[in-house]
């Protein structure tokens, strides 16, 4: 077998990126020739919307784009929308959807009200498990606030640490001042326990020999990967020009640009191929990190999505508006992503046809979790058909709240999960409860 | 391949004996002349040809014994004709002369193919450490022990592979793919938080008396609140503000909290706890709690739990992390002192939280929950809502929280670690000594300054790269503790099995009876090897037992022969949700204690036999228990107060020691109602023995057949079971499993005796019948019978003499020793232990000491 080892002593340190594609396989192999790998963004705003304004009126292909989706017009042939998604037993609401929303796990709550207790896997950590190992760096799990506030939960149901700190993640994706170095000391320390092994191994009896080379196996895989990382710096693959990233932005108090950067990051590293799988998440559930909008209004975010309560919008003027204005905020970003990799080419299409951008939330009106308000953008070439909006759960009026939970036969969050793990050949049948992939969906 | 059998057969035939390359000694049977005609006559009929019989194929010209998959074939063959299953009834027999031939001649080529796979030499292979004992030879070397903390290193690394019988197989622990850098990351983490080099952080202590505190609405009742400065600071942003909620002030002063659960009414609110909110300091180091504490327990009740944690104090981002849990079972007017020790590094708690918001937020609650069921009383309408229980209350007099900077500077685990440099000026000096001393500890044997070399050698590339004196040392103490001298437990072999060294024998002792590296007194005798003294081996074993650390013995050994790690991982339902007012998180911790305990039970009990050197017999029948109040209230046994596990006379339906043990059915059980066929498997596997066998890959469990066929519902369940087994012709290994099943049908999943009829307390428990018949034909009519017949101390006519219960243990423990499955050259050792047992009256100890001093525990 080829493996990565020999190919990099005969690639030498500087090897040509994308460059691990040779050793793909599975599904992907299946794909034409020329097509880019596929990749899958994971984008969660949680705490709710302004229902009123964020789902199109008209359902299918011939939809009016609604006012908080505006920004989105570029890419509506790029993109599907959904109505009436729900999680599989239709719970998994309040503050608990960001512990639910990628793992479709409806029983996740926590003893300790709001603390992240043990979940079940999340679909992007699922995925990585399979395929992230053909990148340098399996996932990309991102949040403003980090460490446990995050939608990724490993295969233990332990949230992943996110990364918060752009300096920290541009030093992962690009090398930071002393990354060489750091590299370079754990190389050494590595050296030295290889000779100690291989001087050990010379006083030992055959069979105790065979034993400590799977030990010696071991410091080389190592040393491979720490090799494919100093070659990966050193050869400084983009001449990225860090003048235009704000890398030392406070999440807090300049939230566009530290969101700019961020998405920016998220592109670069997709565009490189360093890795296939993101997920980012905004904040927690109830918005203690951004509180505040002062541009939409003087209440707290949390506040304003708690006093909507299915009120008719006139009612509740102050508290919807500061809503739409959050709302249309993240669009924006959203749009100017999307538009990112829309004009990076990859293979022989684009960058955002070979990415899936799952983009919404796990909160519709106040702590509800029907009707979520959900889009997938991307991945054309991935075998995924756009360009409509699509609407599930008829049965249920607008509001979601006249029947409790979800037919047995009607579409869930975990199909769509399911659909996107499995256009990157990862099988993700029952995952979180999921009965189907979406036939809608599929070219 | 011919992956649907147990055994690949066909392909061991084919690779050739390397075995002929040995030097024919006393080979007075020969294949050629002896063994082959035998084979001929008896067994090629079926078993020979492009497709034998059982994929088992014995026509070859020559026989090979080089690998592992071929030598099982062959005892495969011995214990086939051993136990007369082969050949079959219509096919001639071997004559007992046949039979001898035929299998001595296989154990001793079975023995030769093992030495030869061996290097020539050893019989043991070398063996890497399980991850939980790496995580405490860190521990142990670096001395990161701290007061009510546990670390879980062990936690950070890959989990092993494991036999299912054996958790230290060397065989199965080998080193896979990218392992070696999650032992690097942890090593690095750990020497990271030994080593300090930065300069103090800011002193503080915080003195917070209950006294100093205002009286104050807090939640749904009263409570205290105050401001507290601390010693070493004045100025308003160092001060921590300290709530007290739904506490109740002592006539003392001091305050008592009930548990947290307790929400019904009486003003008391479920998240009694003390809140300490401490500004946000530089999370380097060990953060120390000190609480003086007691308890006020009402009669029938527990002790309560004091559980403190660390919380980051963020609404919607909460992060809470336990850091200690502390039974605390002192009177109230008996006041002691419970030290936290917290170190920083080395728990994972988001600190970057806190720092946002600027404070660090240490919890004091009660989590007592209730040892037995309780179920709420019907409350008469309109009347008050009063809670029905009186509850155990923690009483806390004063907390004392001290910052990472006070005391010593650098820290005393900084200190320890560098000792051996003491007092030597020149750097590298130092760094030899410091290095020396550390890999002497981690290699656990004497390290020669030349071995030390390369170490030194890269600490003074590191001092030339700049770092510090110290912050140098890191990477060459990592370096130590991922060396294969650390990982491996290495013993140097000659060509011939030949006797350890001294030290390697104190290895073996101290990782076998101490799970962990050998202390002064076992080195000392190592290095000087007086050890190898038979005299002073047995009074080094003797000492060790005595030793607190033989607990991971105990428990390590216990745990694995029981499969009581079961009780955790597998799905088994309770139902304490419905027996405990219905509150499910007061359900869930109840059941993650009582799991605790379930599990605890078989070991404590065997820790006493060891302790006592009782005779292994008392493992299955006795007239005592080992249990605390919680097993007490499980078993419906009087009065017994406190968590402590203690003696007490068993009643007459638990006198089986082992086999009567809730926590051991339910482990047997695997959670299932109806688990005749499953308890078979564990019985004949972990009490008789003998390995049941791998069902072929279409077999459905009972239950799942009996849903799809009716017919088979309606049967009682003995005639089920043998449909079962007799519609998947598997009867070859059922015929021994399913007679066994039988002798816990008085149990249920959970081990307690299957209930009477609902609402007819009167009539008399159903009559189950219990009878069945071991492997060899010997009956049972119930329970006290089974374990009698496993319990034969001597041969007695008549009987087969096999399934022995100290026969399997001392061969369970001999192979938990020796860190591998015993396989047929290991009957000479196991029927000289068990010759010796016999006229030693089966005491564990003596078992013990006897396995030690055996040529295979000494010599490798």
């Amino acid at each position: 077998m080829f493996n990565r080892r020999t190919f990099l002593r005969a690639a030498g340190v500087c090897m040509p990126l994308p460059w691990l594609e040779s050793m793909a396989h599975g599904s992907e192999a299946a794909r034409a020739a020329g097509a880019g790998p596929g990749r899958a963004v994971f984008f969660m705003v949680p705490s709710g919307v302004n229902m009123w304004r964020w789902h199109p009126k008209e359902f299918g292909p011939e939809y009016q784009l609604s006012s908080t989706l505006a920004a989105l017009e570029p890419f509506r042939k790029e993109m599907t929308i959904f109505s009436g998604l729900e999680h599989t037993k239709g719970g998994g609401g309040g503050h608990y959807e960001v512990g639910v929303w990628l793992t479709g796990n409806t029983k996740f709550e926590n003893k300790d009200s709001l603390a992240i207790g043990p979940n079940t896997i999340s679909i992007d950590q699922h995925i990585a498990n399979e395929i992230g190992g053909r990148t340098r760096i399996p996932s990309l799990v991102l949040s403003a606030p980090g460490g446990t506030v995050t939608a990724s939960f490993d295969a233990k149901g332990a949230p992943v640490s996110a990364e918060n700190n752009l300096r920290r993640l541009f030093g992962e994706l690009f090398g930071s001042p002393d990354v060489m170095q750091r590299l370079a000391r754990r190389a050494s320390l590595l050296d030295l326990v290889g000779e100690q092994a291989k001087s050990l191994s010379k006083q030992l009896g055959q069979s105790d020999r065979r034993r400590l080379d799977d030990y010696l196996e071991s410091v080389r895989s190592v040393e491979g990967r720490l090799q494919a990382d100093r070659g990966y710096f050193a050869s400084r693959p983009l001449p990225i020009d860090t003048e235009d990233l704000k890398l030392d932005v406070d999440p807090q108090r300049q939230r566009e640009d530290y969101f700019k950067t961020m998405l920016e990051l998220t592109a670069l590293a997709l565009r490189n191929d360093q890795t296939r799988i993101v997920s980012i998440l905004t904040c927690g559930s109830g918005h203690e990190f951004f509180a505040q909008w002062p541009d939409f209004g003087k209440m707290s975010h949390h506040q304003a999505s708690h006093g909507t309560n299915f009120k008719p919008e006139e009612e509740e003027a102050k508290s919807y508006a500061l809503l739409e204005g959050v709302d249309k905020w993240f669009v924006a970003h959203l749009a100017r992503f999307l538009q990112r990799l829309n004009e990076t080419q990859d293979g022989d299409g684009t960058l955002l046809a070979n990415t899936m951008v799952l983009y919404g939330g796990g909160m519709s009106w106040t702590h509800q979790s029907s009707n979520l308000p959900m889009l997938l953008a991307g991945g054309s070439n991935l075998g995924l058909k756009h360009g409509s909006h699509l609407r599930f759960n008829p049965h249920k009026n607008f509001m979601g709240q006249l029947e409790k939970g979800v037919k047995p036969e009607e579409t869930t969050v975990s199909d769509v999960l399911r659909t996107m793990s499995e256009r990157l050949g990862v099988a993700a049948a029952g995952f979180g409860g999921s009965r189907q992939v979406i036939d809608e969906l599929l070219a | 391949m011919n992956n649907g059998s147990a055994w690949h057969v066909v392909g061991w035939v084919a690779v050739l004996a390397t075995s002929a390359s040995l030097a024919p000694a006393d080979d007075a049977v020969t294949f050629d002349r002896d063994v082959r005609p035998l084979l001929t006559r008896h067994c090629v009929k079926c078993h020979g040809g492009e497709d034998p019989a059982g994929s088992m194929r014995l026509d070859a010209s020559e026989a090979s014994f080089a690998d592992a998959k071929a030598r099982e074939g062959w005892e495969k063959v011995y214990s086939q004709l051993v136990r007369g299953e082969m050949p079959p009834p219509e096919m001639p027999r071997l004559n007992p002369d046949e039979l001898e031939v035929v299998t001595s001649w296989i154990r001793r080529e079975s023995e030769r193919g093992l030495i030869a796979e061996r290097g020539g030499a050893g019989r043991t292979v070398m063996r890497r450490l399980t991850r939980v004992e790496y995580a405490r030879l860190l521990e142990d070397v670096l001395g990161l022990h701290f007061k009510n903390v546990r670390l879980n290193l062990h936690e950070r690394l890959p989990i092993d592979p494991q036999s299912p019988e054996l958790v230290n197989d060397g065989e199965l622990l080998n080193f896979q793919n990218l392992h070696l850098k999650s032992y690097v990351d942890l090593a690095e983490r750990v020497v990271a938080a030994a080593i300090t080099d930065e300069p103090r952080p800011e002193p503080f202590t915080y003195r917070i008396d209950p006294r100093s505190l205002e009286p104050t609405k807090l939640g749904n009742g009263e409570g205290l609140r105050g401001q507290v400065a601390p010693n070493e600071h004045a100025g308003k942003s160092w001060l921590a503000s300290v709530s007290v909620v739904s506490a109740e002030r002592t006539d003392a002063g001091g305050v008592r909290m009930p548990p947290r659960y307790d929400s019904f009414g009486g003003g008391i609110s479920h998240n009694a706890a003390w809140n300490i909110s401490v500004p946000f300091f530089r999370p380097t180091g060990v953060l120390r709690i000190r609480i003086r504490a007691g308890a006020i327990i009402p009669p029938g009740e527990g002790a309560p739990v004091m559980r403190v944690s660390l919380n980051n104090e963020r609404v919607n981002e909460k992060f809470i992390l336990d850091v200690a849990s502390i039974t605390v079972a002192n009177a109230a007017d008996e006041l002691r002192d419970y030290e936290i020790e917290v170190p920083l590094e080395l728990v994972d708690f988001p600190y970057i939280l806190c720092e946002r918001s600027g404070q660090m937020l240490v919890q004091i609650g009660n989590e007592y929950v209730p040892l037995g069921d309780r179920i709420m009383p019907p409350r008469e309408k309109g009347a008050a809502n009063v809670w029905p229980w009186e509850e155990p209350r923690l009483v806390i007099d004063e907390v004392v929280i001290t910052g990472p900077g006070s005391g010593q500077w650098p820290p005393e685990l900084h200190r320890a670690v560098t000792a051996a440099g003491e007092n030597i000026a020149d750097d590298e000096l130092r760094a030899t000594a410091i290095l020396r001393d550390v890999a002497a500890k981690a290699w656990r044997r004497p390290v020669t300054a030349d071995e030390i070399g390369p170490f030194v050698a890269l600490y003074k590339q590191r001092l030339a790269d700049g770092q510090s004196r110290d912050g140098g040392l890191r990477e060459p103490l990592v370096a130590i503790l991922v060396s294969p001298q650390a990982l491996y437990l290495v013993e140097h072999k000659a060509a011939r099995p030949a006797a350890l060294s001294g030290m390697e024998l104190a290895n073996r002792m101290s990782f076998f009876l101490w799970g962990g590296r050998p202390d002064g007194e076992l080195s000392g005798l190592g290095i000087s090897g007086k050890l190898r003294d038979p005299a002073v081996l047995a009074s080094q074993v003797e000492r060790m037992l005595d030793d607190s650390r033989s607990e991971v013995f105990i428990t390590e050994f216990v745990t694995r022969l029981l499969a009581l790690e079961r009780l955790e991982h597998d799905p088994i339902n309770f139902d304490l949700h419905v027996r405990t007012f219905s509150k499910k998180p007061v359900a869930e911790v109840r059941e993650r204690r009582l799991e605790h305990d379930l599990t605890l039970e078989p070991v404590r009990y065997f820790g006493h036999v060891l302790r006592n050197n009782r005779p292994v017999h008392e493992l299955i029948g006795s007239d005592y228990l080992i249990v605390n109040d919680r097993l007490a209230k499980y078993y419906g046994l009087a009065e017994v107060e406190g968590g402590e596990f203690r003696v007490v006379p068993a009643p007459e339906d638990r006198r089986r020691g082992w086999l009567t043990m809730a926590g051991v059915v339910a482990a047997a059980s695997r959670g299932n109602k109806e688990a005749t066929i499953l308890r078979g498997v564990y019985l004949l596997d972990r009490f008789l023995g003998e390995h049941p066998g791998v069902p072929p890959g279409n077999v459905e469990p009972l239950e799942a057949q009996a849903k799809v066929e009716k017919k088979l519902k309606s049967l009682p369940l003995r005639e089920q079971v043998a449909l079962h087994t007799a519609v998947n012709t598997c009867a070859l290994c059922h015929r021994k499993i399913d007679p066994l099943g039988f002798v816990w049908a008085e149990f249920d999943h959970l081990g307690k005796k299957a209930a009477r009829p609902a609402g007819k307390p009167d009539t008399p428990a159903p009559v189950v019948d219990c009878s069945g018949k071991l492997p060899d034909g010997r009956a049972f009519a119930d329970l006290a019978e089974f374990a009698e017949l496993l319990n034969a101390r001597k041969e007695s006519a008549g009987s087969t003499g096999r399934y022995r219960f100290g026969e399997v243990l001392i061969r369970r423990l001999t192979a938990y020793a020796l860190s591998r499955p015993l396989n047929l050259a290991d009957d000479k050792l196991i029927s000289s232990l068990v010759q010796r047992a016999e006229s030693d009256g089966w005491r564990l100890r003596e078992i013990i000491k006897a396995i030690i001093g055996s040529e295979s525990f000494t010599s490798g």
